[in-house]
């Protein structure tokens, strides 16, 4: 029989030889940083106007119309804030600052790495990190995600095979989308802004 | 030497590194990203660095380390993997190369620092004490994750295979 410590470093090369290439791969980064820098600012002004323009919708009795149109039907904020003690596993930095939104009941958390653009943009992921409350522990059996787009009743489900954790939620429109989590016997809800690609 | 430089003459191999390591194409991409972003904001500590590319790889390899162990993989566990070829097959190339995908399909079931470990052990070409550096552990560590990966492994390809008809 071939013995593992012999094969290994062929397979290994051989599974490099797979691996996916991305060309201009240092002008993508760049991008990225680009785009990080300007959503650390963006964020919480999106998440203040939006606070500020649902306030002031509330108050006047108008109608959805006067909403951002690709948060029209939500009501769960981004905060950019440090995240809850409880969310900083994982974490170099001792306060970790993102932006994050809560579940409804509080049991659960989505750390958005960057804007959620559908469809997704080429160059970045829709990377949403997960993460159960200590009241609601993950068993590390699948997060179920059942997400309705505001306005349309469009459903779509997506699964996170080992419960709450990192994840790439692609979801098929832009616009708001309620999600409705389930993880072992935990359940929480949440919105989701998702905007086109710039 | 500046960001484009570097990327351009090490970004593939980080790209490879990075799928050795997470055996997903999406992560991997992500993960090369993330590290690269990282370091393209320190660019002037990564370059003052002793080895710039070990740096980096440190970058790489402590954030895939992170990723498994906040919980979540996109890579599925085999439940069965079928026994490594006979003795002596190993002469005939199309075996040595089921052999491979045997093996490929059984490291999914390593924890994250014993494949990290064997990763920069017999991918990388990196010693006992540069593995505990990028790892941030002792040496005894690297040798302990090492063997109890190879052992994972050996247990997994020599697990009987169950005729589709009995599971």
């Amino acid at each position: 029989m071939n013995d593992v410590e012999d094969l290994l470093p062929e397979t290994l090369t051989a599974v490099g030889h797979d691996a996916p290439h991305i060309p201009g791969l240092a002008e993508v980064v760049r991008r990225r940083a680009r785009r990080q820098r300007a959503t650390g600012v963006a964020g919480l002004a999106a998440a203040v106007a939006t606070a500020a323009v649902t306030a002031s919708w509330a108050r006047a009795g108008t109608g959805d119309d006067d909403l951002p149109a690709a948060a029209r039907g939500c009501t769960s904020a981004v905060e950019n804030a440090v995240l809850p003690a409880w969310a900083r596993f994982g974490f170099s930095e001792p306060e970790p600052r993102a932006s994050f939104v809560r579940g409804s009941l509080g049991r659960i958390l989505a750390i958005l790495g960057t804007a959620l653009n559908s469809p997704p943009a080429p160059d970045q992921h829709n990377k949403v990190v997960w993460v159960a409350s200590p009241d609601a522990p993950s068993d590390r059996s699948p997060l179920r995600i059942t997400a309705t787009l505001a306005g349309t009743g469009q459903v779509v489900r997506r699964e996170v095979p080992n419960g709450p954790g990192p994840s790439i939620v692609d979801l098929p429109a832009p616009g708001c989308w309620h999600l409705d989590l389930a993880w072992g016997p935990h359940t929480d809800s949440l919105d989701l802004v998702y905007v086109p690609p710039r | 030497m500046d960001f484009d430089e570097y990327v351009a003459a090490r970004g593939q191999a980080l790209e490879r590194f990075a799928y050795v390591l997470t055996g997903d194409a999406h992560r991997a991409q992500d993960l090369t990203q993330t590290a690269l972003l990282k370091a393209y904001r320190h660019w002037r500590r990564v370059t003052a660095a002793e080895h710039p590319d070990a740096y980096v790889r440190r970058i790489v390899t402590r954030s895939y380390v992170d990723w498994r162990r906040r919980g979540s993989s996109r890579e599925e566990p085999v439940d069965v993997v079928p026994d490594l070829p006979e003795e002596g097959a190993s002469a005939d190339p199309a075996e040595r190369v089921a052999a491979r995908d045997e093996l490929r399909r059984a490291l999914v079931t390593l924890s994250p620092k014993q494949r990290a470990v064997l990763v920069l052990r017999d991918y990388e070409g990196y010693d006992d004490a540069a593995i505990a550096a990028t790892l941030d552990c002792a040496e005894a560590s690297v040798r302990s994750h090492a063997s109890r990966g190879l052992a994972r492994l050996r247990a997994v390809l020599s697990e009987p295979t169950v005729p589709e008809e009995l599971r």
